[in-house]
């Protein structure tokens, strides 16, 4: 295979990776849903991306996510984003893979619209992160000098490649976040106050 | 149907393509014989309060396919897709009515017509009059998680026509079948079935695609101190084994251990 060969395959490859990064998405919200979580974000799954010609290191996602909430988890905003890769140099430890992360926000009570898309990035925030599926919880008066809506912040995360399939989605990173928020399960309010707009999508 | 599908021979509107997909999906499964592979499928479906009407059917003795049937209630009339009919073991029946949907939602039957107008309560209510056994309207879309509006819609509907002897409406998605499919050791026609459905990506997450076309082979060009070209394969299976060519003269293999020792190249 020549070069351009190489490099058609490599431009086929990434449209049937964003397939299956679709797929796996969708597939975590039926997961989600069966554990009473909803989407918080409607159908965006990527931020940040520009179809200009002066940003041309944004014409490839950077990472893709889902956000949920739940009405019998009230206080939880959930994530899984795949993180694919730190374009801006942002993280604090450095990605050497892409990397499948869940987490969780858990508020004094509802998220309501108080939260940003990218923090889906939060598992590449983490400075004492763990990318073995061990899942890291700390406070949001961690990051001194940053002020932040929620109380605690929890992610987990393992190598993209070793999702292979739905059993492996459920058991390594939908399940794991399932049992870390019911710790946080206490109600504050009728389930369909729940729901609320998403915030506003950054430019870009 | 299905190789035709494969090769991508059909260029049909989406509306065709959903009883083609029908066709080749309960064809496939009704040429195959595999009952209990059936029961499992539609043991998935769930209503929209979480329980699964079809799940633990007794064991089957015999199952018949009708594809769009014309069935009737008084003077309230249907074509569902797919009416299954299964005769169990302990001398009941079943009979599974299967609405199948790709990217269209369900129908409104139009105002002024007798019966109920939401489709699946239609054609619950309708499936009512093909006896007292045990009855189900399964609706097969390719959504990931239950539609529950939807469900609950045509359930208020079909029990202001039908009260507590409603049949009850449950859904499943192509998407489970792809996953029972690829978990079972497959004949011929169910094995292009399921390649029919991972091409439609009717599928759940399966996995990231194999990186099969990145390069697997380094060359080694001679030098001016006597050293000859060689290739080196990056081994595709595991355990693997290294193969050293020159040319097109294989020269050595080796085959690692499962534990692999240290080793490195000699002069």
């Amino acid at each position: 295979m020549n070069d351009g060969a190489k490099l058609k395959a490599t431009i086929v490859y990434m449209r049937e990776f964003c397939q299956q990064l679709a797929l796996l998405l969708r597939t975590s919200d039926a997961l989600m849903a069966d554990r009473t979580f909803e989407q918080a974000g409607g159908n965006y799954a990527i931020i940040e991306t520009s179809g200009v010609i002066g940003q041309p290191t944004r014409w490839i996602p950077n990472e893709v996510f889902r956000f949920y909430w739940s009405g019998e988890h009230p206080r939880v905003l959930a994530f899984v984003a795949a993180l694919l890769d730190d374009r801006d140099k942002r993280y604090a430890t450095e990605l050497h893979e892409p990397l499948l992360t869940a987490g969780a926000f858990i508020y004094q009570s509802k998220p309501g619209n108080n939260w940003e898309w990218w923090w889906a990035r939060w598992h590449g925030k983490m400075r004492n992160r763990r990318d073995d599926g061990t899942m890291v919880q700390v406070d949001a008066a961690s990051w001194p000098g940053e002020k932040f809506p929620f109380e605690r912040v929890m992610t987990l995360a393992v190598p993209l490649i070793e999702v292979v399939d739905s059993t492996s989605l459920s058991q390594r990173l939908i399940e794991p976040l399932s049992a870390a928020v019911a710790e946080f399960r206490e109600a504050s309010g009728p389930a369909t106050e729940v729901a609320a707009p998403p915030p506003p999508l950054p430019n870009g | 149907m299905l190789q035709a599908i494969l090769a991508r021979k059909l260029t049909r509107p989406e509306e065709e393509f959903e009883d083609l997909l029908t066709s080749s999906v309960f064809g496939s499964l009704q040429y195959a014989g595999d009952e209990t592979l059936v029961l499992e499928f539609l043991g998935l479906a769930s209503s929209a309060d979480g329980s699964r009407p079809l799940a633990f059917l007794p064991p089957c003795v015999s199952l018949r396919f009708r594809f769009w049937p014309w069935l009737t209630h008084g003077d309230v009339g249907c074509e569902p897709d797919v009416v299954l009919t299964i005769e169990h073991a302990d001398a009941s029946w079943t009979t599974v009515l299967i609405e199948a949907k790709l990217k269209s939602g369900k129908g409104w039957a139009p105002e002024g017509n007798f019966g109920p107008r939401d489709q699946l309560a239609r054609e619950a209510w309708c499936l009512a009059s093909e006896g007292q056994h045990r009855r189900c309207v399964v609706y097969l879309t390719a959504d990931f998680a239950v539609p529950r509006a939807s469900l609950l819609e045509s359930e208020a509907e079909l029990l202001s026509f039908a009260g507590e002897s409603a049949v009850p409406i449950a859904w499943t998605t192509w998407r489970a079948l792809a996953g029972l499919l690829a978990r079972r050791h497959l004949p011929a026609i169910l094995t292009d079935l399921l390649a029919v459905l991972r091409k439609l990506h009717l599928t759940f997450y399966e996995g990231l695609p194999p990186l099969g076309d990145l390069p697997r082979r380094f060359l080694f060009n001679a030098d001016d101190e006597g050293h000859t070209s060689w290739s080196f394969d990056v081994p595709t299976v595991v355990p693997p084994t290294f193969r050293f060519h020159d040319g097109s003269r294989s020269l050595f293999a080796f085959a690692s251990p499962p534990t692999c020792p240290p080793w490195r190249f000699g002069s």
